[in-house]
């Protein structure tokens, strides 16, 4: 309950985030007369060192952050899929393939080939994400493989072969249908993941850029300002935090349920 | 097993295939970034031949893996020094750094998880989740700057950042004997530096070990829980045996099974996180060297960091899988 409430607040404010920030025009705005002031009843939250209101700042990120969980989570998990749906039908020396160079993605932590792409790209939001996306997409190949090849032997697969139904057709309508509980719950609990390690590229620097009310840069810019103004850094950290908290809770919720213990998938 | 070799061998050629086409794709010139901004055109083109660059992709990622073989991984653009050197003078330090954080995620997780299974849903069990799940939602580098903010700032309990106190390091210096510091100041009998590089390296070590030490308590609940509905337990206990022999000496024991693997992989993963944390404190690791060298995208420091850990993922991987098969007689490898 806690964390579909809290998830709940996440989605809502960044949906109605111009509504719901005091500031919304501190998104880019600069107030230098008013640069880090305390949290006030004025500025919630404070503000930062261009005198931007915090909390509106932090309520836009997470329109930023839902955006990142969105399109990487959504896009790994097409690729994955895809790639390891083919893999897992057709196997043999194309299955082979495929699984060797997951295991070279696999082979060392998905931060380093992320910061090396994201560096290579040219630091921005979405170059982060298309970093994040290529190093995240393996997990969801080998994961689907590992259904198909179990689902591929099932009899209702045989009695659609039987009938002449085509590969795709076979692969589309009759394994993956049957799938999509780990499926679920891996991007349930990659959610969050991905959202700290886009909060992590943009806190050195390789993610989002100014004036992106993004909540890693957030951090790496008040983390200058320390420890005198600590609410510059604490603040969005707090929000990375409470996020994430919401998106394991509904992680570990879906677990149970979809994937109750004594029948998860290999 | 020299098949699983041949496996790994050729998992990290991909790894420095990956890398390097990853990193090549994008149209930014490492001559010019060698050369130096103020550098003619002229220069510029030297330098690109000096350094191999005109050559067509296929041929450069050729040369460099010769080059590998041999020991050789090019030159760092910002440190202007060969990039094994380079590792050879960071990976100290971030190993220093990660054994000790697992060393802490050890002696608290496990006690941890066996407080957490034996007191199930209780306050204890409670609380224990509940620090369990901020610790894998809090980014490590924030948890680093509010330990900072805590302890550096608020209290002056601990240093803010960095590896030594400069005023040991000049006066008492370090001598090198190994490259561990810790090693090396207790080798050489220098209690001072040990001390200060001690001091320093809690903060870092704390925050970097707190997502592997709640991972291990998960782990060592879980497997406690399970293990204790098993039949030999039942006997253990019928017997009259002690629920504390019970607990240590069947329960537990069978329960570290799963819990080794999990510690071997936290290893590999603490790595990554070395990036980030030892850029919240300055520590003097490979995974400063590499997020300097990603900002400036210096290829050669680039594909030797990434190789370097794909190495040390492989061999702890190794590692575990043949530990699991020495402790458990039940598993059988080819």
């Amino acid at each position: 309950m806690i964390g579909i409430a809290t998830i709940a607040i996440f989605v809502f404010t960044a949906v109605f985030a111009p509504f719901i920030a005091p500031y919304p025009e501190d998104v880019i705005a600069v107030h230098m007369d008013a640069r880090l002031l305390p949290p006030s009843t004025a500025h919630l939250l404070g503000t930062d060192e261009m005198g931007r209101d915090i909390f509106s700042r932090a309520v836009f990120g997470s329109r930023v952050s839902l955006t990142v969980i969105a399109v990487v989570v959504g896009l790994s998990a097409a690729v994955g899929i895809l790639i390891g749906a083919v893999a897992g039908f057709l196997g043999g020396k194309i299955d082979e393939i495929v699984m060797r160079i997951t295991d070279m993605f696999l082979a060392f932590p998905s931060i380093l080939l992320a910061m090396a792409i994201a560096a290579a790209l040219g630091p921005s939001l979405i170059n982060a994400m298309i970093a994040i996306t290529t190093t995240w997409w393996p997990w969801y190949a080998r994961l689907v493989r590992g259904q198909v090849l179990s689902i591929k032997e099932r009899p209702f697969v045989e009695a659609a072969v039987t009938l002449g139904a085509g590969k795709g057709r076979i692969i589309f309508r009759h394994i993956l249908p049957n799938s999509l509980s780990p499926i679920l719950v891996q991007m349930s609990m990659d959610a969050g993941y991905v959202l700290l390690t886009a909060a992590g590229l943009s806190f050195i620097g390789l993610g989002a850029q100014p004036p992106t009310p993004e909540w890693g840069l957030m951090i790496s810019l008040g983390r200058i300002y320390m420890p005198q103004w600590w609410w510059c850094a604490t603040f969005p950290g707090l929000a990375i935090m409470i996020t994430v908290l919401g998106l394991n809770l509904i992680g570990d919720t879906l677990t149970e349920v979809l994937e109750p213990r004594g029948s998860k998938a290999g | 097993m020299l098949r699983r070799l041949l496996g790994i061998f050729l998992v990290l050629i991909g790894v420095t295939l990956i890398t390097f086409f990853t990193i090549h794709l994008v149209p930014s010139d490492p001559a010019r970034l060698w050369a130096g901004s103020r550098a003619t055109r002229e220069q510029v083109e030297q330098t690109r031949r000096q350094l191999g660059l005109d050559q067509p992709l296929y041929v450069r990622y050729a040369i460099y893996l010769n080059n590998l073989f041999h020991g050789d991984m090019g030159y760092s653009c910002h440190t202007r020094r060969p990039v094994v050197l380079d590792i050879r003078d960071y990976f100290p330090a971030t190993f220093e750094l990660t054994t000790l954080a697992m060393i802490l995620a050890i002696v608290v997780g496990l006690p941890l998880g066996v407080v957490s299974a034996v007191k199930k849903n209780t306050v204890v069990d409670h609380l224990s989740r509940i620090f369990s799940l901020a610790g894998v939602s809090m980014p490590s580098f924030w948890f680093g700057l509010m330990m900072q903010l805590l302890f550096a700032s608020t209290l002056r309990l601990l240093p803010l950042s960095g590896m030594i106190d400069p005023f040991v390091q000049v006066h008492s210096p370090i001598q090198k004997v190994t490259g561990l510091s810790i090693l090396d100041a207790t080798i050489t009998g220098n209690w001072t530096a040990l001390f200060s590089v001690l001091e320093h390296m809690i903060l870092p070590a704390l925050v970097l070990s707190y997502s592997s030490l709640v991972i291990i308590t998960r782990m060592v609940r879980s497997s406690m829980i399970e293990v204790v509905k098993q039949d030999y337990i039942r006997t253990a206990r019928s017997k009259g045996l002690s629920e504390r022999v019970v607990t240590y000496k069947h329960a537990l024991k069978n329960a570290l099974l799963p819990t080794t693997t999990v510690i071997g992989l936290s290893y590999g993963f603490m790595l990554g996180g070395s990036v980030l944390v030892e850029s919240v404190f300055d520590w003097p690791g490979i995974g400063l060297y590499a997020t300097k060298s990603a900002l400036i995208i210096d290829y050669p420091s680039i594909l030797g960091v990434t190789f370097l850990f794909a190495i040390i993922y492989s061999a702890v991987n190794l590692v575990v899988d043949l530990f699991y098969g020495l402790i458990d007689p039940r598993i059988r490898y080819g």
